[in-house]
C-alpha cells in the first residue's frame, strides 16, 4: 500500500474491546488481533495516510523507519484484500 | 476410561436467532425443520429482547438475525437490532430480501444494522424464480442495488449451490461483480430439514462439484481484492466430515422461533435430546448446565472410530445431526466419514439422477 494512500474501516467492520483484548468484527467473523494490529487499526481515521500511520506507529513502538513502513503497509493489505478497509487514493 | 484433563466450558461468540419460520419462499433446498407449525408459537418481543440482553452477558459478540424471513416480523426486527447494537453486539440480518423497502432500510440503518446477508436464487432471473417457486427475482435484485447504491451496511450475496444452479456458478461470480457486492458467500446446501427430503434432486453429481470448485478456485484469484468469495463446499464426496458448528456447545447457540435453544440450526431433529426453552431457564444456564448442551461437547460421548481417531480434536466427530439422520444415532461417527461403518449410506444418494418422477417437495409456505 502506498504511503499517500488513505485507509479507512469499511462499514461493517468495528474495533471492540473484549475483557483486557480487542477484536475485529467483520461480517460473520471475530478477528483476534496482536497488539501492533490494534494499534495499526485505531490509527485509521480516514484521514491519516499510511505515511502518518507510519510515523505513528514508529513513535508508539519506539521503531524506526522501513521496518515499521513495511509492517504497516503488509497489515493493511491483508486487510484490504479481506474487504475490510478500502484506501481513498 | 482414560484420563482426560478437564477443560472449562468456554462461551459462546455467535448467536443464531431465527425470530419466524415463516417465508414467503418455497426452496427445496431449506434446512428449516419438516414440522414448521411447531414453530407457530413466536418469542414475544420482551423475550427476545430479554434474551439479547442475557447472550451479551454470557459473551456472544456477534448475533445473526435469521429464519425463515425475518423481515416479517420487522417492527420486532428493528428493536432487536437497536438493544443488540446498545449492547454492543454485531448484529447481522441473514435475508432473502423481498421485503427490504427504503423505509425498512432506512430503519434497519437507524437501529445501527452492521452487516446484511441477501440471498439470490440464481442470477439469471427466470432460474432464481423457479428455484424460489415464487416470482421474486427481480424485487430480490433490486433490494441487493439498493443496499450497494446506499453503502451503509457491510454486505455479503448468499447463493446456495445444488443440482439446478451449480453449474451457473460462474454467472453469480460475475453478478456480484458487476453489481459491486464486496463479498460473496457460496455455501453447498447442506442435508438437513427439507435439502435432506429432497436429497435425491438437490445435491449435485461429484462432476458438478468438481466443475464448481475449479470455476470458484479461479475466481478467488481473480477477484482478490474486488470481491471477497467464501466457499463452503459439500462435504459428502470428502474423505472426512466437516468440523460442525467447531464442535458441540463450543462457540455456537441458536435460538429457533418458539424458544428453545439448540446447539446447532439442524439439532431437533435428534429427536432423543430435549431442548430447552428460554421461557423456562436463562441462557447462561442452558449453555453451561443443560443435558442438550452438554450431551456431545468434548470428546468422552465419542465412541470408534472417533473415540481412538487422531482427528477427533480436528472435526469432533462431524456433525451430529447428519449422524442423526443417516444412521438413527446422532452419537455416530458422521456417516460422511471414509472410517464409518455407515459411509455406504451417504454413497447410496450421490451420482446418481433422480429416479423418473421425483420431484423436489417445495418448502411449505
Amino acid at each position: 500500500m502506498q504511503p499517500e494512500c488513505v485507509p479507512r474501516l469499511r462499514p461493517g467492520v468495528r474495533l471492540r474491546a473484549v475483557g483486557a483484548d480487542n477484536v475485529l468484527l467483520v461480517p460473520e467473523g471475530v478477528v483476534k488481533l496482536s497488539a501492533t494490529a490494534v494499534a495499526i487499526i485505531s490509527a485509521i481515521d480516514g484521514s491519516r495516510s499510511v505515511a502518518g500511520i507510519t510515523a505513528l506507529m514508529a513513535d508508539h513502538f519506539d521503531t524506526h523507519g522501513a521496518d515499521t513502513a513495511e509492517d504497516v503497509s503488509e497489515l493493511l493489505d491483508r486487510f484490504s484484500d479481506h474487504g475490510w478497509i478500502v484506501v481513498e487514493q | 476410561m482414560t484420563a482426560q484433563a478437564v477443560r472449562p466450558v468456554p462461551r459462546p461468540l455467535s448467536l443464531l436467532a431465527e425470530l419466524t419460520y415463516r417465508c414467503n419462499l418455497q426452496c427445496a433446498y431449506c434446512y428449516n425443520p419438516l414440522d414448521l407449525g411447531a414453530y407457530r408459537d413466536e418469542l414475544a418481543l420482551d423475550e427476545w429482547l430479554r434474551v439479547i440482553g442475557e447472550a451479551a452477558q454470557l459473551g456472544v459478540l456477534q448475533i445473526h438475525f435469521s429464519g425463515g424471513e425475518p423481515t416479517l416480523r420487522p417492527d420486532d426486527l428493528v428493536a432487536m437490532i437497536a438493544t443488540a447494537r446498545d449492547n454492543d453486539l454485531y448484529t447481522n440480518l441473514i435475508t432473502q430480501g423481498t421485503f427490504l423497502s427504503d423505509p425498512l432500510l432506512d430503519r434497519l440503518a437507524g437501529a445501527g444494522l452492521d452487516h446484511v446477508q441477501i440471498s439470490l436464487q440464481a442470477a439469471d432471473s427466470a432460474m432464481g424464480d423457479a428455484i424460489a417457486g415464487a416470482v421474486v427475482h427481480a424485487r430480490k435484485y433490486d433490494a441487493l442495488r439498493r443496499i450497494v447504491s446506499r453503502g451503509k451496511f457491510a454486505l455479503t450475496i448468499n447463493c446456495v449451490l445444488h443440482r439446478a444452479n451449480i453449474d451457473a456458478v460462474e454467472d453469480m461470480i460475475a453478478l456480484a461483480e458487476s453489481v459491486g457486492a464486496p463479498r460473496l458467500e457460496l455455501a453447498n446446501a447442506q442435508m438437513y430439514g427439507w435439502a435432506h427430503l429432497n436429497r435425491a434432486t438437490v445435491i449435485p453429481t461429484r462432476a458438478q462439484i468438481e466443475r464448481a470448485d475449479a470455476a470458484v478456485a479461479a475466481a478467488q484469484v481473480r477477484l482478490r481484492g474486488t470481491v471477497d468469495i467464501t466457499y463452503v463446499r459439500a462435504d459428502y464426496y470428502d474423505q472426512y466430515p466437516k468440523p460442525c458448528m467447531n464442535g458441540w456447545g463450543t462457540q455456537f447457540l441458536t435460538i429457533v422461533p418458539n424458544g428453545r435453544v439448540l446447539p446447532c440450526p439442524a439439532a431437533a431433529a435428534i429427536r432423543s435430546l430435549h431442548f430447552e426453552n428460554v421461557k423456562d431457564r436463562s441462557l447462561e444456564s442452558i449453555w453451561f448446565d443443560s443435558a442438550s448442551f452438554q450431551a456431545y461437547r468434548g470428546t468422552e460421548w465419542m465412541s470408534d472410530p472417533c473415540r481412538s481417531c487422531p482427528r477427533r480434536e480436528i472435526d469432533f466427530g462431524g456433525c451430529r445431526c447428519q449422524a442423526m439422520l443417516f444412521t438413527g444415532d446422532a452419537a455416530l461417527t458422521d456417516p460422511v466419514c471414509s472410517l464409518s461403518p455407515h459411509r455406504a449410506l451417504v454413497d447410496a444418494i450421490l451420482d446418481r439422477d433422480p429416479a423418473p418422477g421425483v420431484t423436489s417437495a417445495p418448502r411449505r409456505i
